[in-house]
C-alpha cells in the first residue's frame, strides 16, 4: 500500500520555496502569491502569503504533499499550523543574503516543532550569484546543534536536483517511522 | 513597518472612513485595511487585537479565497466571511485597487452579517475611488 506524507517547505523570502514546489510538483500549483509592497525585507515582485501547494509521486502509489510557507515572519501564525501535520521539512537558505547562518539558526529554532516528531533537510540556493561557500559553515552549525541534517546546495529551477533532495528527506521520514514502529 | 508609502491625505482619509464604518455600523467592533501583502494600512482597533496580526491573517485568509474561487472557476474573490462562534470576520476586497488592498472588519453578536458586508462593501468602494483620485 502507497504512503503519503506532507513535506513543508520553509525559509526566508526569496530562497525559492515557491519555485521549488513549481518544479516539483507534478499538479498544477495552488498559490497566494501577491504584489509585494514590504521593500523592506525583499525586492522581489510576488510573494506567498499563504501558501502554495502541489503533489508529487516518488514511486508507484506513494503520494508526497508539497506545502510552501511565506517566508516573513509576520505570517509566522501559517508556519505552527503546517508543522504540526508536516513529517519532513526543507528548509531552503538563499546563499546570496546577508547572513544564511542567521537565517537558518531562526528557521531551525521556529521550525522546531517539525524536528521534534519528524527530520528536515537545508538546501542552498543562489549559490552561483555568491562567493560565499555556505554548505561548509551550515554542516558546522547543525553539528554543533547536533542535528542530523543533511545539507545539499541545489537549484530550485533543477527537477533533477530537487527530486534528490526530496528523495533523500522522504527516505528519512520512511526510516524514522520503521524506527519508531520497531521501538 | 517600512513598506509601501500612501499619501498622508490618503492614510487619512482611510482612517475617517474606518472610524465611521466602526462607529456606525451597528455591532462592527474592529476595521482595518491591509495591503494583500499583509501589511497594515490603516486601522481602527480594540485594545488587545494586533494590526500587525490581523493584517497578516487577512491577506493570507483572502489570498485562499482567492485561490479556491480560481480553483472553481469563479473568476476574482470579492470577500471572506469567517463565522465563529462568538462573531464574524468580514474581508473584502478593494475593487479597483493596485497592488490589491483588503479591507477586514469584525462584527459581534449584534451585528447582522448581511448588514456589516453591505456597509464594509461601501466603505470598500469609497476608499477605491478616493485611491483613485489620490495617486
Amino acid at each position: 500500500m502507497g504512503y503519503e506524507h506532507i513535506i513543508l517547505f520553509a525559509g526566508p523570502v526569496g530562497a525559492g520555496k515557491t519555485t521549488a514546489i513549481s518544479t516539483l510538483s507534478e499538479i498544477p500549483v495552488v498559490s497566494t502569491e501577491a504584489i509585494n509592497t514590504d521593500f523592506s525585507i525583499s525586492n522581489k515582485a510576488t510573494t506567498t502569503v499563504a501558501m502554495d501547494y502541489g503533489q508529487i509521486s516518488l514511486e508507484e502509489g506513494h503520494l508526497i504533499r508539497l506545502y510552501g510557507v511565506p517566508g516573513q515572519e509576520r505570517f509566522d501564525f501559517v508556519w505552527k499550523l503546517f508543522q504540526e501535520r508536516a513529517a519532513g521539512l526543507v528548509l531552503l537558505l538563499d546563499e546570496s543574503a546577508k547572513e544564511p547562518l542567521t537565517d537558518l539558526d531562526f528557521f531551525l529554532d521556529r521550525f522546531a516543532g517539525v524536528l521534534n516528531h519528524g527530520v528536515a533537510v537545508v538546501g542552498i540556493t543562489r549559490s552561483e550569484l555568491s562567493s560565499s561557500k555556505s554548505l561548509s559553515a551550515c554542516c558546522t552549525r547543525l553539528q554543533e546543534r547536533r542535528l542530523k541534517v543533511p545539507v545539499f546546495e541545489v537549484d530550485a529551477r533543477d527537477r533533477e536536483q530537487m527530486v534528490v533532495l526530496l528523495t533523500a528527506l522522504v527516505s528519512m521520514v520512511q526510516m524514522r517511522e520503521t524506527q519508531l514502529e520497531a521501538d | 513597518m517600512p513598506a509601501k508609502k500612501h499619501s498622508k491625505v490618503f492614510q487619512a482619509l482611510c482612517q475617517e472612513s474606518l472610524r465611521q464604518l466602526v462607529t456606525e455600523t451597528a455591532g462592527v467592533e474592529n476595521a482595518c485595511l491591509v495591503s494583500g501583502d499583509g501589511v497594515e494600512i490603516s486601522a481602527v482597533l480594540g485594545e488587545n487585537v494586533s494590526p500587525g496580526r490581523i493584517a497578516a491573517m487577512t491577506s493570507s485568509m483572502h489570498a485562499l479565497g482567492a485561490a479556491i474561487t480560481r480553483e472553481l472557476k469563479m473568476k476574482e474573490c470579492r470577500s471572506v466571511i469567517v463565522d465563529g462562534d462568538a462573531g464574524s470576520i468580514i474581508m473584502v476586497r478593494l475593487p479597483v485597487a493596485q497592488p490589491e488592498l483588503v479591507l477586514a472588519v469584525t462584527c459581534g453578536h449584534r451585528a447582522t452579517v448581511g448588514g456589516a458586508l453591505f456597509a464594509a462593501r461601501q466603505h470598500a468602494r469609497y476608499i477605491s475611488e478616493k485611491l483613485s483620485e489620490t495617486t
